[in-house]
């Protein structure tokens, strides 16, 4: 027979009395808190504006991210090394609920400038968001290195609803002289059940994993047509595709395992008037674990057709 | 064991199955490594010997308390010319230079490619030495890409990859 963690043990015969019945509610309460303060899931994603000109078009400057769960931006972190031309600043921003606004100047060729902002962003589940920057220059100008980090923080538990705080619902009290009542206790351990539920579920691993080229030719050196993903056991959900190619300049995003086999690809046609878009394709694989060995990486890739060049082209990868 | 509904005259021993019940719920999760992988990565595209920090750096902060577990460096070579990669995890400050409080030992890995080919680097698994590496929540990062020898041309892409873990109950 195993010990009992419940530091309330309640005797049969035993008057039921409120006092020892809140203390048990709220030592619950308390464990449970704990616990559901652990299951947020943090991750980075780089978006990469690097060579960006006064010449781009407004496309160029914009990333879109459709995640099939919730997620909150906690902390932005932007960097900037040089820019060309009459460049005063750059500023990041995005479309997601509550965020900030993040402002970066030039500082000299080799020097980094960096600026980051802590915010409590959110976007809810299958909602395009966008993560952009816009730069202030009087004249002409060309961008050096310039990237993001975001952090992003998201909760399996919740996967699929609107974005919220692991919340654990206050511990019921019953007052003295309170008649006990079962449908009571029923109704909060039920609202506990809940939360445990959630929170036993919320033991996988979120990611967005983000792979861009600019400027692509025509055709694709094997050299910069795919990124490479550690096999780490992820769970790979679903991929988003997305062109800004002109009409007859299509591109196919991959996901492949090791050896480059793929395992899903999914196509964004050129268009007339991009960003042309394929969001959501199921992809639905899993990889194994061993992250130290490198033939057992899986890549995300682009390949394209046509002759044109694509100003910008990226795949997103949804995991879990 | 399962929360029991509770009605009429309310049993001792159903009121503690199902506090016990939510409890050992907790536990079980809490026992749980809950691993959870990130990566922060790059790339370099035409590597050479004089390539500068703008195009060689990645610069980040740690998202969570993160097991360093692999380096994982991949180069498209041009040519038959050898060359010589490194990858370097080292800390830095909030401007941007050395820190070595936090990471005494920075890690690093290197491959050498003399074809025209794509050549990877030995991934040492970090995360199995003897004292495990951590790169701490809030404390900034800096993952560096240089060349080592000193030939001519350039190294076509270079790749750089960190693989870092959390653990549930270290959060």
């Amino acid at each position: 027979m195993s010990l009992s963690r419940n530091v309330v043990s309640f005797q049969p015969g035993e008057t039921l009395t409120p006092t020892r019945l809140n203390r048990a509610w709220e030592r619950l309460y308390k464990d449970m808190a704990q616990s559901t303060a652990k299951r947020l899931n943090r991750f980075p994603v780089r978006f990469d504006w690097t060579g960006l000109t006064n010449a781009s078009t407004a496309e160029e400057f914009i990333f879109r991210i459709k995640a099939p769960w919730a997620y909150r931006v906690e902390y932005v972190e932007f960097v900037l090394f040089n820019a060309t031309g009459t460049v005063t600043s750059v500023q990041f921003s995005t479309t997601l609920v509550n965020a900030q606004t993040v402002t970066v100047a030039p500082a000299g060729a080799t020097t980094r400038a960096l600026a980051s902002a802590v915010m409590v962003a959110s976007a809810a589940a299958n909602t395009e968001i966008q993560f952009s920057i816009a730069v202030s220059a009087p004249a002409g100008y060309t961008l050096g290195r310039c990237y993001a980090i975001v952090h992003f923080v998201a909760d399996r538990g919740n996967a699929g609803l609107s974005y919220t705080a692991p919340t654990v619902a206050d511990a019921p009290r019953f007052a003295s002289g309170e008649t006990v009542d079962a449908a009571k206790l029923n109704t909060a351990f039920a609202t506990y059940e809940t939360t445990s539920t959630r929170n036993t579920a919320a033991d996988r691993n979120l990611r967005i994993v983000l792979f861009s080229l600019r400027s692509i030719a025509s055709p694709i050196l094997a050299s910069d047509a795919d990124m490479r993903l550690p096999a780490d056991a992820n769970r790979i959900d679903s991929m988003d595709v997305v062109n800004l190619g002109s009409a007859t300049n299509d591109v196919t995003g991959h996901v492949q395992s090791g050896g480059r086999v793929d395992v899903a690809t999914a196509t964004a046609a050129g268009s007339a008037f991009p960003p042309s878009k394929t969001q959501g394709h199921a992809v639905t694989n899993t990889q194994g674990s061993a992250p130290t060995a490198a033939g057992n990486d899986y890549f995300v890739a682009i390949s394209r057709v046509g002759a044109g060049t694509i100003p910008l082209a990226y795949v997103v990868v949804y995991c879990s | 064991m399962a929360l029991i509904t509770l009605s009429g005259v309310i049993r001792s021993a159903d009121l503690n199955n199902n506090f016990e019940d939510k409890i050992s719920a907790i536990d079980t999760v809490n026992e749980e490594p809950g691993i959870r992988d990130v990566y922060y990565n790059f790339n370099c595209k035409a590597l050479a010997t004089t390539s500068t920090q703008d195009v060689t750096t990645l610069d980040f902060t740690a998202s969570d308390f993160l097991q360093v577990i692999t380096l994982g460096l991949s180069i498209w070579n041009p040519d038959a010319t050898s060359r010589t990669a490194l990858l370097t995890l080292s800390g830095i400050d909030v401007l941007g230079n050395a820190l070595t409080t936090f990471l005494p030992n920075p890690p690093s890995v290197s491959v050498t490619g003399a074809a025209a080919a794509e050549f990877n680097a030995v991934r040492t698994n970090i995360g199995a030495q003897a004292i495990p590496m951590f790169l701490v929540k809030g404390l900034a990062y800096r993952l560096t890409l240089a060349r080592t020898d000193a030939n001519a041309g350039v190294i076509t892409n270079a790749q750089a990859v960190l693989v870092a873990r959390s653990f549930r109950r270290y959060l």
